[in-house]
């Protein structure tokens, strides 16, 4: 720890690091009660049709983003654009344009949500906090998922 | 001619070579600049002489002289600009010095040949040097993104490191895709399953306070400790991809996170001191 003070740059990292486990567990209590929500809102039976399969598939990918979101908070640009994102959705779409015409930042723009209206150090700092956001739901649903396949099972 | 090429010029290279007095420098340096030509003026003169006595040499001899004469242009053209900027402001000279003082200090360390030309070029100019602070901070982001996307770092340039980190955002986009439509095939009977998960995700959080010691417990129930452990770790070690399988396999997917974060963690005191 000592040889972390130092280094005024690996210390900001570290405690930037810090974050994450807070982070992760407010993700993981936010996406179980969006969870616990879609399950009230939707039949107890299996999916039959395939549109039904669909409209849970989104229903749950919105709620994983939005969670996701919300746990950040306002005070990152890419959850703000995502919230934004979500409550503008029924309203109106925007059709992205060409996307196999850009490349590196451009196309950067295009992934990270809110990333068209960032400079390129902005940017890259939000695709940062993006990716750790990313890998943390990730596992979170990896891990949902593991256990509601055994209890699954063990029923 | 050639003589007197060569002195003009390495009476240029202590100048710019030299980086210890850079405030007397540049004003021995403008006087130099100024008379570079009128040096070269006398040389191609000689060398007209030269011309007319040995008419057997006048095809390369005329096409030295083009080149000299090239040369002077440019010298006095520079001389010309710089000139100019001192006529234009003498606070930005000010300005300009006190910059270079402290770029002085951190070249005196390094003293390259580069960085005296491109600080010619650019430690006047405002623009340019918001420009370099820019281009710094964008390449301390890019080795924090470095640090954040497996495999990044074997990789250089900027272009593949872009393009490596898109492919993992997208991957990792798609992954959530996959994962959703995973869980939205779950019967919702067991969507809140995972209340109790969320219930020892508290146990966990208090156990990291005290998480200094190398070796913690690896139980089934303990599930944010050594993903916590990751993301400490995620600056420090290179980082094996983390996330390997697009298809989770129910039953070993996790035994195989497990094994990592374990293997990891027993590095964990070989790579703190190397920070």
């Amino acid at each position: 720890m000592s040889s972390l003070s130092q280094n005024p740059k690996k210390t900001l990292l570290f405690s930037a690091m810090k974050n994450p486990n807070t982070l992760k567990k407010k993700l993981a209590s936010r996406f179980l009660k969006a969870m616990k929500k879609l399950k009230y809102k939707m039949s107890p039976s299996p999916p039959a049709s395939i549109a039904e399969k669909k409209r849970r598939h989104r229903a749950v990918r919105a709620a994983a983003y939005a969670s996701m979101a919300s746990a950040v908070g306002p005070r990152r640009a890419w959850s703000r654009a995502l919230l934004r994102k979500m409550k503008g959705r029924k309203r109106a779409r925007r059709n992205p344009g060409n996307m196999n015409t850009r490349f590196g930042l451009n196309h950067l723009c295009d992934i990270v949500p809110g990333g068209e209206a960032m400079d390129s150090c902005s940017l890259l700092n939000e695709t940062a906090h993006y990716i750790k956001c990313l890998v943390a739901q990730v596992q979170i649903m990896r891990e949902i998922l593991h256990s509601s396949s055994s209890s699954s099972t063990i029923l | 001619m050639a003589a007197f090429s060569s002195t003009s010029f390495q009476q240029h290279h202590p100048f710019l070579l030299d980086s210890l007095f850079l405030p007397n420098s540049t004003t021995i340096h403008h006087q130099n600049l100024i008379q570079v030509p009128n040096m070269d003026n006398n040389s191609s003169s000689i060398v007209t002489d030269h011309d007319k006595h040995e008419s057997s040499d006048q095809i390369t001899q005329n096409f030295m002289d083009k080149k000299r004469k090239c040369k002077p242009r440019s010298s006095a053209n520079s001389a010309q600009s710089k000139d100019k900027r001192e006529v234009k402001g003498k606070k930005q000279k000010k300005i300009k010095d006190d910059e270079e003082k402290k770029n002085n200090s951190k070249e005196n360390k390094a003293a390259d040949y580069i960085h005296v030309r491109a600080r010619r070029g650019q430690a006047t100019d405002s623009h340019s040097l918001a420009e370099r602070v820019r281009r710094e901070r964008i390449s301390e982001r890019m080795k924090l993104l470095q640090t954040l996307v497996p495999g990044c770092d074997k990789v250089t340039g900027k272009a593949l490191m872009l393009d490596e980190i898109i492919n993992y955002v997208q991957s990792l986009q798609n992954q959530v895709e996959f994962l959703s439509m995973k869980l939205a095939s779950v019967n919702p009977m067991f969507y809140d399953f995972g209340l109790d998960l969320e219930s020892f995700m508290v146990r966990p959080e208090q156990e990291l306070s005290d998480l200094q010691s190398p070796m913690p417990s690896m139980q089934e129930c303990s599930h944010t400790t050594p993903n916590n452990s990751n993301f400490i770790e995620n600056p420090i070690v290179f980082q094996p991809p983390q996330l390997p399988c697009v298809l989770p396999h129910p039953q070993g997917s996790r035994q195989a996170l497990w094994e990592v974060d374990e293997h990891r963690i027993q590095q964990q005191p070989v790579f703190i001191p190397l920070i």
